[in-house]
């Protein structure tokens, strides 16, 4: 797959394509061994200068591993451009105290059903903010399991799925707190096209004597299409008795009065849609800092958005 | 300066009828203060000129400036010119408080003619600070998370930019305390000009303190039953609105009530 001409065009950007570095970059490490292929980000980052990453091609039944060492506070852009047919696996781990902010955009026309699957763990008092823009296009299955192995641990995971013409779309996202302590927080945003098919099973559990742990998940989704279809299934499985822990899901067409108040003022029909949609995508959109990334992922979402 | 003019206006809603035959006309530079009891129908008037879609509009009509716009979209009446301050202004995620003004500013302008952005950021800045709602308010999400105090002074914000030429500002004081309710009462009336006619919809005298209408309606059961100035609205604060429903023999039963049977209550079935 031809990487974007956007991405391509910085020499401060990691590339790696299969299991072949393309560019390098002086804070990376890269480690290959058989069907792994371990990206280890080790140092402290003092001039905190986000780290941009683009995999392209990953191969087929390998295991990538984005690997943050004790104490290390990145912002990482994580462009993960699949190829025709993926069933690979993507690693992230936190050691003690990291503090990471990850974006995580993944693009690319899969041919056949492909399978991603991807393992976080969060070792003592380690942060993960990881935001997942979901928007290839075919059947993509995604399991996505976080484990919250060390106490203090904080995850925030805010994921949008934007699906168009007949994409399949199944996320199985699983957060289980292993550690006293530990906090949860998942928002999904939605955006269904056309005749496309989205779906969420959403698990988490608190295991028993891990006291004090929050788990929380929220999703919201809107159905455009008249054979779109959304469905978000969450569950919470909690052993302990002194947690907090909820869910909540608003899936829908367009809210007639957010339409009804824009209108109000001048917007037309189709311009306060866009605009409400925009309310979907923007708080992904924005996360990216660098305009030309900004301007990379916005042609994507307007690709996805059938041109609108 | 603009004219709307409401003729004999019924207005239904599930087959409801709310409206009675209103009558209304406001020129740029007049201030109208519409006042009456709950559920009387003072903000159905104030969305059915707007357009609404939950209401159906029985007979009469709607003019402004000659055009009968009861046919016309929602976002139409908007750029020909008219305004609602909303009595709950609804809350859109994601969307930014300056990306969506700027857009309504630019949806009024003539579309050969481009929005200067510079300048609509100063517009904006000091319409914010004129109105004392702090530095963020640009960034943050329309009305998402805002108090009600906030979300009213937003809505006279972004009146200030729009600046529409007959605006309805319905129940603009409710979640205001004294503070706030001065300032959208100063920031209100320095708008009053030849160019915008206004209509304000209220229970409350405390706001028409701040802006002195030019006429007080009072609307009881759908009807616009009595006009006059600033002297009725001390009467209604002091003695409310029963001396007016004995004046024009106004009776509390709308309709002749008559009991409803509720059938046989349920009864036990002993178990087989």
């Amino acid at each position: 797959m031809r990487i974007p001409k956007l991405l391509n065009s910085q020499t401060d950007t990691f590339i790696i394509k299969g299991q072949s570095v393309i560019q390098t970059h002086s804070s990376i490490k890269v480690l290959t061994k058989d069907h792994q292929v371990r990206i280890i980000i080790n140092k402290k980052n003092n001039n905190t200068q986000p780290v941009d990453i683009v995999l392209t091609d990953p191969l087929l039944n390998h295991q990538y591993s984005l690997e943050f060492g004790r104490n290390s506070n990145w912002r990482v852009n994580f462009f993960y451009i699949v190829g025709k047919t993926l069933n690979s696996e993507l690693n992230i781990i936190l050691k003690e105290e990291a503090q990471i902010d990850l974006n995580l955009l993944m693009v690319g026309k899969i041919k056949e059903s492909s399978t991603i699957t991807r393992h976080t763990t969060l070792n003592t008092q380690s942060v993960l903010s990881v935001t997942t823009g979901y928007l290839t296009d075919g059947l993509l299955k995604v399991n996505d399991s976080v484990l919250l192995k060390g106490a203090y641990s904080d995850f925030f995971g805010e994921n949008l799925v934007i699906g168009q013409s007949t994409d399949e779309v199944t996320i199985t996202q699983n957060v289980r707190h292993s550690a006293k302590n530990s906090s949860s927080l998942i928002h999904n945003s939605i955006v269904a096209n056309d005749a496309c098919r989205i779906k969420f099973d959403i698990y988490g559990t608190i295991d028993k004597t891990m006291e004090k742990s929050k788990c929380f998940q929220h999703s919201k989704g809107v159905i455009l299409g008249e054979k779109s279809w959304i469905q978000v299934d969450p569950k919470l499985i909690i052993n302990e008795y002194d947690v907090e822990a909820g869910h909540g899901a608003a899936i829908g067409q367009i809210n007639q009065d957010e339409l009804y108040y824009l209108s109000s003022r001048g917007l037309t029909e189709s311009h306060a849609k866009r605009l409400i949609i925009q309310g979907y995508t923007d708080p992904f959109v924005t996360k990216f800092l660098k305009m030309d990334h900004q301007h990379f992922v916005n042609q994507t979402i307007v690709r996805k958005m059938g041109g609108h | 300066m603009s004219i709307l003019e409401i003729r004999d206006l019924f207005v239904s809603v599930e087959d409801k009828m709310i409206l009675k035959g209103v009558n209304l006309t406001v020129k740029g530079g007049e201030s109208h203060a519409i006042m009456g009891p709950n559920g009387t129908g003072k903000s159905t008037l104030a969305s059915v000129v707007m357009g609404h879609p939950k209401y159906k509009i029985e007979s009469g009509s709607i003019l402004l400036d000659g055009t009968d716009i009861a046919e016309l979209a929602v976002d139409e009446r908007s750029r020909l010119g008219l305004f609602l301050a909303m009595q709950a202004p609804i809350e859109v995620p994601g969307v930014t408080n300056f990306d969506f003004v700027k857009t309504a500013v630019q949806a009024h302008m003539p579309q050969d003619k481009k929005l200067r952005i510079g300048k609509f950021i100063l517009d904006f800045e000091e319409a914010a600070k004129d109105l004392q709602m702090g530095t963020g308010l640009a960034h943050r999400y329309l009305n998402e998370g805002f108090s009600g105090g906030e979300k009213k002074r937003n809505e006279i914000l972004q009146m200030k930019l729009i600046k529409p030429s007959i605006a309805f500002l319905d129940e603009i004081d409710s979640g205001l305390d004294v503070d706030a309710l001065r300032i959208v009462g100063e920031n209100v009336t320095k708008m009053k000009s030849n160019a915008l006619g206004m209509v304000l919809i209220t229970h409350y005298q405390r706001l028409l303190d701040y802006i002195i209408p030019d006429y007080v309606h009072i609307m009881i059961k759908g009807e616009i039953v009595k006009t006059g100035g600033t002297e009725l609205i001390a009467k209604i604060d002091a003695e409310g609105y029963d001396w007016l429903k004995s004046e024009l023999g106004i009776t509390e039963l709308e309709e002749t009530k008559r009991p409803v049977s509720l059938g046989t209550c349920a009864t036990k079935v002993p178990a087989r």
